[in-house]
């Protein structure tokens, strides 16, 4: 719970702005449409309007940036590599030499796309599950996967298997906690050393974890069957999905959006 | 060894709405030689309390000091610089807890304050060597186990230690013969060279309690050792505790919500209530206290509550008995005076 809180994958802060009352299958739509379009972005006109789409989007669904970019953190090292190896790798007009390596024009404008790039793709997924509740999310998801149950996909069974894993992240956290201290009690250190060393280390904390992981999965199991829980066929639902004229709305932005972001691909 | 603490204060997740004072200003003495127990209603903060005994939590403000010396350094003689600078700190604290929000909340202490990090005064306080002598021993620590067999999970703490193979060997037949999993004891033959997962709950507990135990602590925190224990398995962990107590001198402090099994272990109890102590004393006298107990949502051992019943009927009883066989003891010299006076006839009924 406490090491491993600065990851935010999967948290939701609870709210009532517009994004959070959209229905999850448009927010989850959106965000794949989006995540296409942005990568058939070649210009800086065309991520200009992306940005634009995505800050709007923040903006409306309030969420602090400050928990936006927490998120972020981790991959900041990802980000910063990215743009290093565009810049130098990519052949072009010199922009400036350095020892070896030659950075060019063609590069820096590569990288900075790039960066550009993973951050906006970064920024909305995280916004979609900051501003949907982790069941929302996953009925969405069946919603949306329910069409290709007659090709066979159990699509009521993998949003079930989503909604456990994402259940039991914090809980699984917090029992990581809880063993590393009392691995830490036992003279254990887990912060120097090699590489090697370090990863060694983790052995004392990774065994005890999977171990009651697989309990829990099996008592977890247990307590399904126990009352008499059958995938799938025929069950109803507390939360119906149903789409407002807000997400008619979200739809009509959204359409605007993958339509300039072509259309600048094309024509400019 | 003395463990003090002075108006300790743990505060998760500082800076944020979702702040919580686990511990709020408490400041104990633990003696040398001393069986404490700690008592508390769940979320009385008992839990994170014994996290600050040995280092692994560092307090929002207040101080730990093990033998006198401080576990996060600023020494003890607590001038106005001395405080300036603590309050420093905790700004820095909360800073880091608006930026890093729940990442820095609870984090090991000694990634703060470790090695790279020497105390304000330039004195760094080992914790590995503070670890060694505060075993902490977690609830269910049966879930802490993970090597392929008994012995090498026993080795871990020694061999964490820098000890030789001989020494890390004497050690663990040590700490296997105290928690009674010795050659000629009650466990299966062979038990070293079994795989921890392969023994019943109690043994693996056991096992647990014995990798702590080898690294040869001088005071032994445990958090509620015999929760889930079968009566048999729980009788001879408490003898277990009771020897290391009685025949190594070794310093308890036992968190549970069992007052029978503090009663049989522990000199002095500390009662704790949303993170603030709320009774302390004897033993005897906390557990006579039965209405400020049920009023903090504890119960007082059976024993206690059938004294106390008796009483209010009209029998001239101690009510401070700690168990069974007191009482009987009480009852019988009671009936005894009883008999011969007549005057305090009591509807037993």
């Amino acid at each position: 719970m406490s090491i491993f809180g600065n990851i935010t994958i999967g948290q939701y802060l609870a709210g009532s702005s517009v994004v959070h009352r959209l229905d999850p299958r448009t927010k989850i739509t959106i965000v794949g449409l989006f995540m296409v379009v942005l990568f058939t972005a070649v210009n800086g006109p065309a991520y200009a309007v992306l940005t634009a789409f995505t800050a709007l989007a923040v903006a409306l669904a309030r969420v602090p940036t400050r928990m936006l970019f927490r998120g972020l953190r981790p991959i900041l090292f990802l980000l910063f590599l990215t743009f290093v190896l565009q810049l130098f790798l990519t052949h072009g007009r010199t922009l400036f030499v350095l020892g070896p390596l030659t950075a060019s024009y063609e590069g820096l404008r590569q990288g900075v796309f790039m960066v550009l790039r993973l951050l906006l793709l970064l920024v909305t997924a995280s916004l979609l599950t900051l501003t949907t509740s982790p069941v929302a999310l996953t009925d969405g998801m069946e919603a949306i996967l329910a069409p290709f149950r007659v090709i066979g996909l159990p699509a009521h069974e993998l949003a079930m298997m989503m909604t456990i894993a994402l259940r039991f992240i914090p809980t699984l956290m917090e029992e990581a906690d809880k063993i590393m201290k009392a691995q830490m009690a036992r003279g254990a250190d887990f912060e120097s050393g090699s590489p090697i060393r370090r990863a060694r280390s983790l052995i004392p904390l990774l065994v005890p974890l999977f171990v009651s992981a697989f309990r829990r999965a099996d008592e977890l199991a247990t307590a399904m069957e126990a009352r008499c829980y059958r995938g799938g066929v025929k069950r109803t639902r507390l939360r119906q999905l149903r789409a407002t004229r807000l997400d008619a709305a979200a739809a009509a932005v959204t359409a605007v959006l993958v339509a300039a972001v072509l259309a600048l691909r094309w024509w400019v | 060894m003395s463990i003090e603490t002075v108006d300790l204060v743990h505060v998760f997740m500082p800076g944020t709405p979702a702040a919580v004072t686990a511990v709020d200003g408490v400041s104990l003495r633990l003696e040398d030689g001393e069986a404490v127990g700690i008592m508390g209603p769940t979320g009385s903060g008992k839990s994170t309390l014994i996290q600050h005994f040995n280092g692994l939590l560092r307090p929002t403000s207040g101080r730990v000091l093990i033998d006198g010396e401080d576990l996060w350094g600023g020494a003890s003689e607590a001038g106005a610089a001395g405080g300036a600078r603590r309050t420093r700190g905790l700004d820095r604290t909360a800073e880091r807890g608006r930026t890093a929000g729940a990442a820095e909340r609870g984090r090991p202490a000694d990634r703060r304050a470790g090695p790279a990090g020497p105390g304000p005064r330039g004195r760094k306080v080992d914790l590995r060597a503070v670890r060694q002598k505060v075993g902490l021993i977690f609830q269910f620590p049966e879930y802490q186990l993970f090597e392929e067999t008994v012995f090498d999970d026993i080795a871990f703490g020694p061999r964490n230690l820098g000890l030789d193979e001989a020494e890390v060997k004497r050690r663990v037949r040590e700490a296997l013969a105290i928690v009674g999993l010795g050659p000629d004891q009650e466990g299966p033959p062979g038990i070293e060279r079994r795989s921890p997962f392969s023994l019943s709950s109690g043994q693996m507990r056991r096992v647990a309690i014995a990798g702590v135990l080898a690294m040869k602590p001088k005071t032994l925190v445990l958090d509620e050792p015999t929760a889930g224990l079968d009566p048999r398995g729980r009788q001879s962990l408490l003898d277990s505790l009771l020897r290391l107590h009685h025949e190594l001198g070794l310093t308890l402090v036992i968190v549970s919500h069992n007052m029978e099994d503090l009663a049989r272990l522990v000199d002095r109890v500390i009662v704790l209530d949303r993170g603030r102590i709320v009774e302390e004393g004897p033993t005897r006298q906390v557990f006579s206290r039965v209405e400020r107990l049920q009023a903090l949502g504890l119960d007082a051992p059976p024993v206690v509550s059938l004294m106390q019943k008796l009483a209010r009927r009209g029998a001239k009883v101690r009510t401070d008995v700690l168990d069974a066989a007191e009482a009987a003891d009480e009852i019988d010299r009671w009936l005894k005076v009883g008999a011969g006076g007549g005057r305090d006839r009591v509807d037993l009924r």
